[in-house]
């Protein structure tokens, strides 16, 4: 038993664990509201790493993807009323879009001129949504009422109860995991790993790697827009600090902390994020001051993250059995 | 038909000249070596024909198509590799997949975004023939950066041959190597130049001199000789770039 546990745990094992881990996490935790905000920040935070952890490209301006996908779904609830699928579709496309036309002016970059020109291009959408105050709400935000998942002439179902939403958001954050542990294994997904290792061997190679940049990073932007509109759900509000440059620096951390060298590293980084900014807080006031400690300590001495030293563990005791 | 031809070809590093007017001819089918002493020109070339680096002046023609400033993906994917000077492999990637890496390059299966890439085994069969070739059977799951030098340096001559080019550029293919990986290495370049062209930069007369045809010997810049081996053997240039003035009499 303790042999399969260390030695034959292949992905396939931790994605069933992660679902299971998920699945029941509602059992354990009254508060339905945090566990659910885990769900959505995962899936950001899974999005962002396909470009941090697989491209090796650090877009310090992600809440632009994340905001927009948000605030797509806030307005066409409040102004059409429309269907709850039908305003995560349009927010994912919205993140998309955003991704795609910063990706083409930003994607030739390397290192830092990278995380500037998208942080610079995220700051740009904010302060516009900051002063177009009638249709973005400005810092004040707009509300919405959370509308029912339903297809119409079909079935109908309120999402008020928090084990409802829960769960509606569990399932598209494992149909996210699976997607993404699709793209990873696929011979799309072995173009990004020799780009990161090696740029120029895979020029030489004959691949185009600005398309292949491009093209994971509208994924991430698409994928960044579907935890914006859930999000947007969950909390039943938006305003433009999801926009700002504040909530990319969030995921970049959430990210670094959990581990960047695997898939679920940012599931981890999300938990202890939310756990941190929902608990801590309430005892003390300058709870970002341990956060930055924690940060400070992974950055100079686990680069791997709590994912990756958990995995690094995994190892040396499945050597020794 | 020339396969290659370089026409008025210049680089300068701002005041530096490393490539200075070359005008050039390659055959189908020749094995060609380049040498000169350090800082002739030779890697500086090189790069300029893979689009690695722009020239400051002059054309470059493969099979009579301007590739001057493509970049570099265009043209690989027209038929030209090049192994290099410093080991370029993908480090943390096993032996088996820097090969497929190279052979999926020329499928089409590079936007397949679903299936798990060990499931085309097709690539797969391919990539280990290659493995065999280059005598890396029974790595095939090791880490790249887990290999010996001479490991390394066939599974980098592997990728090359891997994407079935047209034309090979080889930079100092035996760099570094004992004498037995030299012999070993020499029979591989014979394996995969048959049928190909092949320019290399090589330092070590013995593997130039068993290898190629014609030799072209640069020295700043400059091509100060281009013949068969036995004339460059003889050519008092030759001589006096490698040995200094004091021949001269």
């Amino acid at each position: 038993m303790s042999r399969w546990l260390f030695k034959g745990f292949q992905d396939t094992h931790i994605f069933f664990l992660w679902a299971i881990f998920f699945l029941v996490l509602p059992l354990f935790v009254s508060n339905r509201f945090i566990i659910t905000e885990i769900l959505a920040y995962s899936l950001f935070g899974i999005s962002f790493n396909l470009m941090l952890g697989y491209v090796g490209l650090l877009s310090f301006g992600h809440a632009l993807y994340f905001g927009s996908g948000a605030y797509t779904m806030a307005l066409l609830l409040i102004h059409f009323k429309v269907n709850i699928f039908v305003g995560i579709l349009a927010g994912m496309g919205i993140g998309a879009i955003f991704a795609l036309m910063v990706g083409l002016l930003s994607i030739r970059q390397y290192g830092v001129y990278f995380s500037m020109l998208t942080l610079g291009f995220a700051e740009m959408v904010y302060f516009i949504a900051l002063k177009m105050r009638d249709l973005t709400g400005g810092e004040n935000g707009l509300a919405i009422v959370r509308p029912p998942l339903e297809i119409p002439g079909l079935f109908s179902m309120s999402l008020e109860s928090p084990l409802r939403l829960y769960y509606f958001v569990f399932i598209f954050l494992i149909l996210t995991l699976f997607i993404f542990r699709r793209i990873i294994d696929s011979p799309f997904g072995k173009v990004l790993d020799i780009i990161r290792e090696n740029e120029t061997r895979a020029r030489t190679l004959g691949y185009n790697v600005e398309k292949f940049k491009l093209i994971a990073f509208v994924i991430s932007g698409l994928f960044s827009g579907l935890a914006g509109t859930l999000y947007c759900l969950i909390i039943k509000f938006v305003h433009c600090g999801d926009l700002q440059w504040l909530k990319s620096g969030e995921v970049v951390i959430m990210t670094l902390i959990g581990g960047t060298g695997s898939l679920y590293g940012p599931i981890v980084g999300a938990i202890i994020n939310t756990f941190l900014s929902d608990f801590i807080s309430l005892l003390w006031q300058r709870w970002l001051f341990v956060l930055g400690t924690i940060f400070v300590i992974f950055v100079l001495y686990m680069r791997e993250g709590v994912w990756g030293e958990m995995q690094r563990l995994q190892k040396k005791l499945g050597r020794r059995l | 038909m020339a396969i290659l031809k370089v026409e008025n070809l210049t680089k300068n590093f701002g005041g530096v000249c490393a490539v200075r007017n070359v005008q050039l001819e390659f055959k189908e089918g020749e094995l060609c070596s380049i040498i000169g002493p350090n800082g002739a020109g030779k890697t500086t070339f090189f790069k300029m024909i893979m689009g690695l680096l722009p020239p400051t002046s002059g054309n470059i023609f493969f099979q009579e198509k301007n590739i001057t400033h493509l970049p570099t993906h265009k043209i690989a994917s027209l038929g030209i590799c090049q192994t290099f000077q410093i080991i370029s492999i993908f480090p943390n990637l096993s032996v088996l997949e820097n090969i497929r890496m190279a052979i999926q390059s020329r499928s089409k299966y590079n936007f397949s975004f679903f299936n798990s890439a060990s499931k085309y085994l097709e690539l797969q069969r391919m990539a280990q023939e290659i493995v065999n070739d280059v005598h890396l059977a029974g790595r095939e799951s090791s880490n790249a950066k887990n290999l010996s030098y001479g490991e390394k340096r066939r599974l980098e001559i592997g990728i090359t041959a891997a994407r079935d080019p047209v034309l090979i550029l080889l930079d100092e293919p035996t760099a570094g190597m004992s004498h037995e990986e030299i012999l070993d290495t020499i029979k591989l370049i014979q394996n995969i130049s048959a049928r190909k062209t092949v320019i290399m930069v090589e330092h070590n007369i013995d593997v130039v001199f068993s290898l190629s045809s014609r030799v072209i010997v640069l020295n700043r810049g400059e091509v100060i000789s281009d013949g068969s081996p036995k004339q460059i053997q003889q050519d008092e240039g030759v001589k006096r770039a490698y040995l200094g003035k004091q021949n001269d009499t």
